[in-house]
């Protein structure tokens, strides 16, 4: 049997582990409204860019921009999204072992890895050539800071290095829920474009799509709008995907420190419990021992 | 008659409602969208955007981006959309004059690097224009 002694150490010990565990479930619950927020100021632009990019391919036969140029896939391009730190859960495993069976599915092409965060990093290093490494993207990401992850993208797909690049990342639903989904960022497909139409328009549920029949003119020229459309879209995506992520991990991670802080409270009543037990019997035992000490002395 | 406005930047929607009529600086020269005006696609570059409501005129600094025109729908889609009070001006002069020193070393810069530096000066242009208005 355990001594006091012992028991009341790990119920101190317990007690600060539920107070930080608290404490970081606050924290991720705080940021995980702003990220929310910010996943969903992001949406109307999104809609509004896919709007134009319709408008345009249905009044000038899609040109042959390098953007997209649909290359039979040698080299491909993975972005993958982790957090920078872990305590959040399955968040970063998910999307790893993600990652893990598109190489494997992909083994005769050559496959390089963007890592953003720095669990993606740690997984990656060994095994794969990794090509870029974008770490310390902020809780409250602004578009400034996702700028150099899709230059590098548009720059590398121009110039042939990449004939596919795919994401792969945490698509927020709902608190609780977070799927790992791929995403196809280049080169831009009409098919992935609606894929994400129908996903923002799924949660904002908007009405207005009806674009057929305008006639629009085009300033300087169609051709011209859509040269300056496309780096736009590719921005905007890569944006959307981190901030999916972001959202995805504030409340990976809430839900894994509430469910810690849940535990402990559990292991610190079955504690405080056994404490009280023990510390009864010795009670019960000295008095015994007293008055059999008395029994013996008359 | 009014036109329905949306003024929209990936981080949040700057605007949104009804006006007279915008102001819209665009690659091909400024122009003014009122009611009925024709269905138009065209791309911004970067300076100043004039909302006018009544007597009441809302400025706004912008930066490239593209408008959309369709049956009184206007939507401006610009990379970034500030009005008066959301500008500091000091720091707006001084990124321009950071930028212009950069650009006269431009055989060292990246192309890259010269594109970040043309952006920064082209917004802290635009930020400056709309700031000047406080004044007057």
């Amino acid at each position: 049997m355990q001594s006091t002694q012992q028991i009341r150490r790990q119920i101190q010990s317990t007690q600060n582990t539920s107070q930080i565990t608290k404490a970081m479930e606050m924290v991720a619950a705080s940021k995980m409204k702003k990220s929310q927020q910010a996943a969903l100021l992001a949406r109307p632009y999104a809609e509004a860019a896919l709007n134009i990019l319709q408008s345009v391919s249905e009044s000038v036969e899609p040109t042959k921009h390098c953007l997209l140029e649909n290359r039979e896939v040698h080299n491909l391009c993975l972005v993958v999204v982790t957090s920078d730190k872990g305590l959040c859960g399955g968040f970063n495993g998910n999307v790893l072992k993600e990652a893990e069976k598109i190489v494997n599915a992909n083994e005769n092409k050559s496959i390089s890895i963007i890592a953003i965060g720095k669990k993606a990093e740690t997984y990656f290093k060994k095994r794969n050539d990794i090509s870029a490494v974008f770490n310390g993207i902020g809780d409250t990401v602004e578009l400034r800071e996702t700028l150099p992850i899709s230059k590098l993208l548009i720059n590398e797909f121009t110039e042939k290095k990449y004939d596919g690049i795919v994401a792969v990342y945490n698509n927020y639903i709902s608190t609780i829920k977070q799927d790992v989904k791929v995403k196809k960022l280049l080169p831009i497909t009409r098919r992935s474009l609606e894929e994400t139409v129908e996903e923002i328009e799924d949660m904002t549920k908007s009405e207005h799509k009806e674009n057929n029949g305008v006639d629009y003119t085009f300033e300087p020229s169609a051709s011209k709008v859509l040269c300056a459309l496309l780096p736009n879209l590719v921005e905007t995506q890569v944006y959307h995907v981190i901030l999916e992520s972001n959202a995805s991990e504030h409340s990976a991670r809430m839900v894994a420190m509430k469910n810690a802080t849940d535990n402990a409270k559990e292991m610190l009543g079955d504690l405080k419990l056994l404490y009280n037990y023990i510390r009864q019997q010795k009670i019960t035992q000295e008095i015994s021992e007293i008055s059999a000490g008395v029994a013996a002395q008359e | 008659m009014k036109i329905n406005l949306q003024v929209i930047t990936p981080e949040k929607i700057a605007f949104q409602g009804e006006a007279d009529g915008v102001s819209i600086p665009t690659k091909s020269g400024e122009i003014t969208v009122l009611a009925n005006h024709i269905p138009i696609i065209s791309t911004m570059k970067h300076g100043e955007l004039v909302i006018r409501n009544g007597k009441e005129e809302i400025y706004m600094a912008v930066c490239n981006g593209f408008i959309e025109v369709k049956k009184n729908c206007v939507i401006v889609m610009t990379d970034i959309a500030e009005r008066i009070a959301e500008i500091d001006e000091e720091k707006a002069i001084e990124a321009k004059e950071k930028a212009k020193k950069l650009l006269f070393e431009k055989d060292r810069l990246s192309d890259l690097a010269f594109a970040d530096t043309t952006a920064m000066l082209e917004k802290s242009l635009a930020r400056i224009k709309v700031a000047r208005r406080k004044r007057r």
